[in-house]
């Protein structure tokens, strides 16, 4: 048995943060605090940002490189783990993959969304100006329906993260917080981390980009 | 922590929750359930009745300050008040709007207007004192659709509202053209004599006023190009004469024609009569006869007699 780091910190902070950030973002709008579901949003931003370049620049789980498979392959794990016939242990699954590529393409929807949103009330997003308010006031729709999507798909992750943790006996939720899992034996690839100082780099150019769009 | 879960047990799990949340959203909807119980015939269709006070009195002040954002088209808040239907069915809160008590529609349009909260938003048209009290009585009999306005004695009257017709400028501006230019070239030669007869006609009234002593039949014929288009012609204590008779016979818009005061004579005056839309002839007393009168009185075109020459 042997206690191996599966995630860095930086993807460990990204996933948290995503959390509590999409529960402000929902919390702030149906409280009517659009001014706070506005920063919510932002801080949104500066993360998905940073997580898409980590996926190129990060450590080799978070890499887009590591957990992209073949379509066809991510179906035939999916039905194998069902069956438990297969175990993937290091960083996301053929099919767990896929679904990060699409909670990341709904989420970035919901983010641009947002920007060309207005809310009728004299706030709009920091991009709206760019389209016709008839256009915004559609976007804004589709924001409200894009979130109902976003939703059903976090429904879809929790049940497969509790599925790997009830039924698989595998705790990823205790990975993802302490970045640890405890394997029968070394990996056979060497898994490379990403120094500090590119993380925080990244982080600052993408919160940079988010703070520049928040600033008129 | 040992004992672990089979899948079956999982996914049956997963199943019933899955469902529970799909009936908390369903039942969300209103609207959804609504559709299915009158699809099955379980229910009659939600609606106001023609005659109702909602229809009568409510229905247009939500029209005039709520549907810009309350309406099929946007329902902020998930909130529709276009109709007595949609408006039963509320919005995100679910609140029951049809009751009076602790009421969020009422609570919300009472608001101060500059808060956050206050509807219609700071800055739209807002809602009058006695619109608002209007609303709460109307919800103080329990907000219903059928309730029509005899069961509201107190409410008071619904205040008239005239409407005016949209005006087609462009349809005017068309109409107008083809006489545009003749009607320019001969208000040139004659100010102040000739003008259309409203802002919104293309039909010319023509008003001797300021030409009376120039006007003689030869003028009468200078206008004969906008024959087809003229209405009025007041040609008061002018010089035209009987010979002019037959110019104006050929004016199918002619409706008032004046003319008191000058040279016609009672001889061919009920030729007049031939035309189509001819409403009022003024004349001078002296000119009329008893046989004038009675055909005039035949055809129900007013004749004024003027006492004058
Ligand atoms: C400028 C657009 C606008 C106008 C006009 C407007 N509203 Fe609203 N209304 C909103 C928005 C946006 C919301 C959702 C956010 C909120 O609840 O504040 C809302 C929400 C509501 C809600 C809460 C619905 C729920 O179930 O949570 C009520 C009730 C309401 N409006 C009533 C009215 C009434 C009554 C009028 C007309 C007197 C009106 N509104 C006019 C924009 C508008
Ligand atoms: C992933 C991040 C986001 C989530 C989860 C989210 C979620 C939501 C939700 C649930 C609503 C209510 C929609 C409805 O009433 O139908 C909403 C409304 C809104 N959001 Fe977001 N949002 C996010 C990001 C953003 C961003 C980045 C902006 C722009 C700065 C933004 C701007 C708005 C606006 C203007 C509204 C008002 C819509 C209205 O009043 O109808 N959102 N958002």
């Amino acid at each position: 048995m042997k206690k191996i780091k599966i995630w860095d910190s930086p993807t460990r902070l990204f996933h948290w943060a995503l959390v509590i950030n999409i529960i402000a973002a929902w919390y702030t709008i149906e409280n009517r605090l659009i001014e706070l579901h506005e920063i919510a949003g932002h801080t949104l931003i500066a993360l998905l940002v940073f997580r898409v370049c980590w996926g190129f620049v990060g450590s080799t789980t978070a890499r887009f490189s590591h957990f992209i498979t073949h379509p066809i392959s991510a179906l035939q794990y999916l039905v194998k783990s069902l069956k438990l016939k297969v175990h993937h242990k290091i960083g996301h699954n053929p099919a767990g993959g896929w679904m990060i590529v699409i909670m990341m393409l709904v989420i970035g929807f919901q983010l641009i969304s947002g920007l060309l949103a207005n809310n009728d009330l004299g706030f709009s997003g920091a991009l709206s100006d760019y389209v016709s308010k008839a256009t915004s006031d559609r976007l804004t729709q589709l924001h409200g329906l894009n979130f109902d999507l976003l939703v059903a798909i976090i429904w879809v992750h929790l049940v497969a993260v509790f599925f790997y943790v009830l039924v698989k006996r595998d705790n990823l939720v205790k990975a993802m917080i302490t970045g640890f899992k405890i394997l029968e034996r070394q990996p056979a690839f060497r898994l490379r981390f990403a120094s500090m100082y590119l993380a925080v780099s990244v982080f600052l150019l993408s919160a940079g980009l988010s703070a520049y769009l928040y600033y008129p | 922590m040992t004992k672990t879960i089979s899948p079956k047990g999982y996914f049956l799990v997963v199943t019933g929750l899955s469902i529970v949340w799909l009936v908390l959203y369903i039942q969300a909807q209103p609207s959804w359930t609504q559709n299915i119980k009158e699809t099955l015939g379980l229910s009659a269709p939600l609606q106001a009745t023609d005659d109702s006070f909602y229809n009568s009195r409510i229905d247009p002040i939500f029209e005039k300050y709520c549907t810009a954002c309350h309406d099929g088209n946007k329902d902020k808040g998930q909130l529709r008040l276009d109709s007595y239907r949609h408006f039963t069915f509320s919005g995100r809160s679910e609140a029951d709007l049809r009751v009076a008590d602790n009421n969020l529609l009422l609570e919300r349009m009472r608001l101060p207007e500059t808060d956050r909260l206050a509807m219609p938003p700071f800055g739209r048209e807002r809602h009058t004192e006695s619109e608002l009290a209007l609303i709460e009585l109307w919800l103080s009999k329990g907000g219903s659709g059928e309730l029509t306005e005899d069961d509201f004695p107190e409410a008071p009257a619904k205040a008239k509202v005239i409407k005016f017709a949209d005006i087609d400028w462009q349809k005017i501006e068309k109409d107008r053209a083809a006489y545009a230019k003749t009607l320019k070239d001969i208000q040139q030669r004659y100010p102040h004599v000739l003008h259309y007869q409203a802002r919104t006609s293309n039909l010319v009234v023509i008003e001797s006023f300021s030409i009376t002593q120039q006007l003689t039949d030869k003028t009468v014929s200078e206008f004969m190009p906008l024959a087809p288009v003229l209405t009025e012609l007041h040609f008061a204590n002018s010089l035209v004469s009987d010979n002019s008779i037959d110019k104006f016979l050929t004016m199918p818009n002619l409706t008032v024609i004046n003319l008191s005061g000058t040279q016609i004579t009672s001889s061919r005056l009920v030729e007049l009569l031939d035309l189509e839309n001819l409403q009022t002839v003024i004349v001078s007393k002296s000119i009329l006869t008893d046989e004038i009168r009675a055909a005039f009185k035949q055809r129900d075109v007013r004749l004024v007699s003027v006492n004058k020459g």
